[in-house]
């Protein structure tokens, strides 16, 4: 019912502003998404493979006879495995897996007759109710023979969370840095605007405006130009996010097939367009307080 | 009308030993002392430089005085707060002598602006302007910018601005300059209307003619001194 865009001239800003928070609000989206994409992944890895132990067992070079023994020894681990609580199943490749498994990198001149000593692996699941004391069964398994490394995923993925959260800092730190400029490109939009306004503002005054009433107005006006700008940000960086959902998609069966994430991804992001609209807001009104002081 | 309340043997604009100079150069009002009662009726004379538009400015809080004291609706200017000024200033309608008016709004919208700074809502608002530009006749310049119309339209339109908000206090600097004569006359038969409601009108004029016909009392500035007639 009342009338909110009276009055002032925004055409200096009509087609800058707009853009620039466009263009803010697509960095910061983007830069937002990678960091929950990071996330996204490591919950994925770790909930589809914190239950996995890997256990090498390697051939002793030595021996005259390391195809046998590795055999004895696999079949020992077994034992140890099938003593230790908490293990839900575990699995020994057997040779021709093995070879299976290796021949894209050795080659197609192996084979299983040719008595070349491979290492081999045994795949453990473990349970999700009872835990599996890993320092004794490690202590264990190192007792028993140095030849066979056992490698949870634990360690592996400690390793990964550690640089995720520092790349997360550091992707945090660039959004915080966009949205400081963001802030500081609406200031001096707002100061050129209320320049270009200053015969304006008078004749305001002279009628009797408060400089309340000129800062709400002066400041709703300029977050239509954000906002519409906010808006188209947003929306292309969701079109890019998914551009690259589905181009991933097709890589399905590549070294990134657990590079999907969910949905909410686009709602989340919503956050950027939102906290660069409060950001906006701020320092506008600020602005516009602090100049008008100047002016009366 | 809410002007019925007002305590008419009260001044609402008092001006006591004023002076005014710019910029540390000559007063050029010296020693004004003025008293204006709710209902009054006034014009303000004195050749061009006299001082008019400066002494109508102190009335409208434009200007601050050099020396003296300025009281309107009995508030004291040197104890205002700034919305305070703003709620006075609401109070009264002015027509500057360079219009003043935004090039960047219609007629509609430059007429509309005292109503939506006083928060009337647009229904009123697209009731009421448009009955008044007709009246001053602009009706087919409504949605025109200031800039493509005459001097005297766009004197028109600052009138119209002036006056739409019913104020209690019309200060009008040399409003019928550009008009030809029967609009002048139509133009104070306004400003006549406004003040049997209760508006206090203080126009300053070169018009004689106007000044004989309508017969109100001049003030009349010369040498930077007010003397009433
Ligand atoms: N803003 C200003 N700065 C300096 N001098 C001014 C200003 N406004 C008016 N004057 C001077 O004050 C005197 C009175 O001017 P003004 O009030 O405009 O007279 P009038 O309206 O009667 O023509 C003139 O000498 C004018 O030059
Ligand atoms: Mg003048």
């Amino acid at each position: 019912m009342f009338k909110t865009d009276i009055a002032f001239k925004t055409d200096i800003n009509k087609g800058f502003l707009p853009f620039i928070t466009a263009f803010m609000v697509f960095l910061a989206s983007i830069t937002f998404a990678t960091a929950l994409i990071g996330n996204n992944l490591a919950n994925d890895w770790n909930t589809h493979m914190s239950n996995n132990i890997t256990i090498q067992v390697l051939p002793d070079m030595k021996s005259k006879n390391p195809q046998k023994e590795i055999e004895e020894r696999i079949k020992n681990i077994t034992k140890i495995l099938q003593q230790t609580p908490g293990i839900k199943s575990h699995y020994a490749m057997n040779l021709k897996e093995t070879v299976e498994l290796l021949k894209p990198w050795i080659g197609d001149f192996i084979n299983n007759e040719i008595d070349i000593p491979l290492p081999r692996i045994i795949t453990v699941e473990t349970s999700n109710i009872i835990p599996v004391n890993m320092r004794a069964l490690n202590d264990e398994i190192k007792n028993y023979s140095s030849l066979i490394k056992l490698e949870t995923y634990e360690t592996w993925m400690y390793e990964f969370k550690k640089t995720l959260s520092a790349v997360q800092t550091l992707l945090g730190i660039i959004i915080i840095l966009i949205l400081s400029t963001t802030a500081i490109t609406i200031s001096y939009a707002t100061k050129s605007g209320l320049n270009i306004n200053k015969k304006v503002i008078n004749i305001m005054h002279m009628v009797g405006a408060t400089n309340k009433y000129i800062t709400n107005q002066f400041s709703r006006q300029m977050m239509k130009l954000s906002i519409s700008g906010g808006i188209v940000g947003y929306m292309f960086s969701c079109f890019t996010i998914f551009l690259i959902k589905t181009f991933s998609k097709d890589l399905n069966d590549g070294i990134i097939a657990n590079f999907q994430f969910s949905s909410y991804i686009y709602l989340y992001i919503l956050i950027i367009p939102i906290l660069a609209g409060i950001i906006s807001k701020t320092s506008a009104t600020l602005t516009i307080k602090k100049e008008l002081k100047k002016m009366v | 009308m809410s002007k019925g309340s007002i305590d008419t043997t009260k001044p609402i604009i008092s001006l006591q030993n004023v002076g005014l100079r710019y910029n540390g150069g000559p007063e050029v009002l010296k020693d004004i002392n003025l008293e204006i009662k709710a209902g009054e009726f006034y014009f303000l004379t004195g050749a061009s430089g006299a001082g008019k538009t400066s002494l109508l400015k102190l009335m409208h809080l434009a200007h601050r005085p050099s020396r003296g004291k300025v009281k309107i609706f009995g508030h004291d200017l040197d104890y205002m707060k700034p919305d305070e000024m703003a709620t006075i200033r609401r109070k009264i309608g002015i027509v500057f002598q360079d219009y003043h008016l935004l090039d960047h709004l219609s007629v509609m919208d430059n007429i509309s602006l005292p109503l939506r700074i006083s928060g009337r809502n647009e229904k009123y608002i697209h009731k009421h302007v448009p009955e008044l530009i007709e009246w001053v006749g602009l009706k087919n310049f409504i949605n025109t910018k200031p800039k493509s119309l005459s001097g005297g339209q766009q004197q028109r339109v600052a009138i119209a601005r002036a006056v739409i908000n019913n104020p209690e206090i019309l200060i009008a600097d040399e409003p019928t300059g550009n008009v030809d004569e029967d609009m002048a006359k139509k133009l104070l038969f306004l400003f006549l209307e406004l003040n049997k409601m209760g508006t206090t009108i203080i126009i300053a004029t070169h018009s004689t003619n106007l000044i004989k016909q309508f017969r109100f009392p001049v003030l009349h500035l010369k040498d930077g001194y007010l003397t009433k007639e």
